[in-house]
């Protein structure tokens, strides 16, 4: 499957999306970033929450453009899911593909690892000694991957693990799946 | 001939009703001077319908086992079910939208334009919409000009119609 959809991917990314200048993108979501640090005096865990709070109502919206254009299927498994994620979902609407590992035994556990990250191009943290501990730049990231992934009813848990801007080796994001979601049925009459 | 759209999300909430649509003549199947009724009598019908067909179908889909408490990766689609009077032709996105379309029940499929309404429209119009609301409340339907306007003239420019 994988090589199929790697090269359908590709397509949509090369003919069916329409481009922005990558530091336009980039400044623009920093100067949020930055703003919102103003906005909280620097209180980086209400910034954490804000972020991810931003990127669920993103990402509830970005699914109706992503099954539009890729009109894919419901994936099988978990599994699958990490790969779509990966291959298409970050490859049509950022041109990466973050590496998909770090399974648990039991298939509900994974992590995106991303050798480039175009949100944090060119940003360094602010040197108040409390922002490498408490700040997750990219958190819009796990806002969007968890309210995407709601509205096809996977409930899962998105959080950063580790980023290079705090220093770590590499930029991880794990993703756990809580519980699918069941059908909502309509309100009895009585 | 088509009579009426609707659009259930996915907390069953209708969502559209056109001013394409055309009252369904002869029959008297659907009560036309109670709108709301009929749509849920319409969303129920299908909803059942929807959840037959999954379960009707074995489930040689599943390859994962650890998951196959899922019924809803048993791969069968309601498409439309017809009566003497009409076909209700319907498409469900993964994201818990329903597309129904009324038509004349000689109309075979009307699949392709259902998907149609939806990448061009649905998500053009109101999915990027950022002021349009993700969940509508009951009884609130879609506002946006520019998707009712283009989803009345595509429909009417259909073939079929």
């Amino acid at each position: 499957m994988s090589k199929a959809v790697r090269t359908a991917a590709d397509e949509i990314w090369k003919n069916r999306v329409e481009k922005i200048n990558v530091e336009l993108f980039t400044l623009t979501y920093g100067s949020v970033v930055s703003q919102l640090c103003r906005d909280l005096n620097n209180n980086y865990c209400e910034v954490n929450k804000q972020l991810e709070i931003m990127g669920e109502n993103i990402g509830v919206r970005l699914i109706e453009d992503f099954l539009a254009r890729t009109g894919a299927g419901r994936c099988n498994s978990f599994k699958e899911t990490g790969e779509i994620i990966s291959k298409v979902g970050f490859k049509i609407f950022l041109n990466i593909v973050p590496q998909v590992t770090n399974w648990t035994d039991n298939g509900k556990q994974f992590s995106l690892v991303f050798d480039e990250n175009p949100l944090a191009e060119f940003v360094e943290l602010p040197d108040d000694g409390k922002a490498v501990k408490e700040l997750w730049y990219s958190n819009v990231l796990c806002g969007v991957l968890k309210g995407a992934l709601q509205m096809v009813q996977l409930d899962v848990d998105v959080s950063f693990v580790s980023d290079v801007l705090r220093g770590h080796d590499q930029t991880e994001i794990k993703l756990r799946l809580i519980r699918y979601l069941k059908d909502e049925i309509p309100a009895g009459e009585d | 001939m088509i009579y009426s759209l609707w659009i259930f999300d996915r907390h069953c909430i209708i969502q559209q009703d056109p001013k394409a649509a055309r009252p369904l003549v002869g029959g008297g199947t659907v009560n036309l001077n109670n709108d709301i009724d009929s749509a849920k009598l319409l969303f129920g019908a299908l909803f059942s319908l929807r959840n037959i067909a999954s379960k009707l179908t074995s489930n040689v889909n599943i390859i994962d086992n650890t998951s196959s408490d899922l019924d809803f990766q048993k791969q069968n689609y309601l498409r439309s079910f017809a009566t003497q009077n009409y076909r209700a032709h319907y498409f469900e996105t993964l994201s818990g939208l329903k597309f129904v379309l009324l038509t004349d029940p000689s109309i075979q499929d009307m699949q392709k334009h259902l998907h149609e309404i939806y990448t061009n429209f649905y998500v053009e119009y109101v999915a990027k919409n950022a002021l349009s609301p993700v969940d509508f409340k009951p009884g609130e339907l879609i506002g946006s000009e520019k998707f009712i306007n283009s989803v009345d003239s595509y429909i009417l420019s259909l073939s079929v119609t």
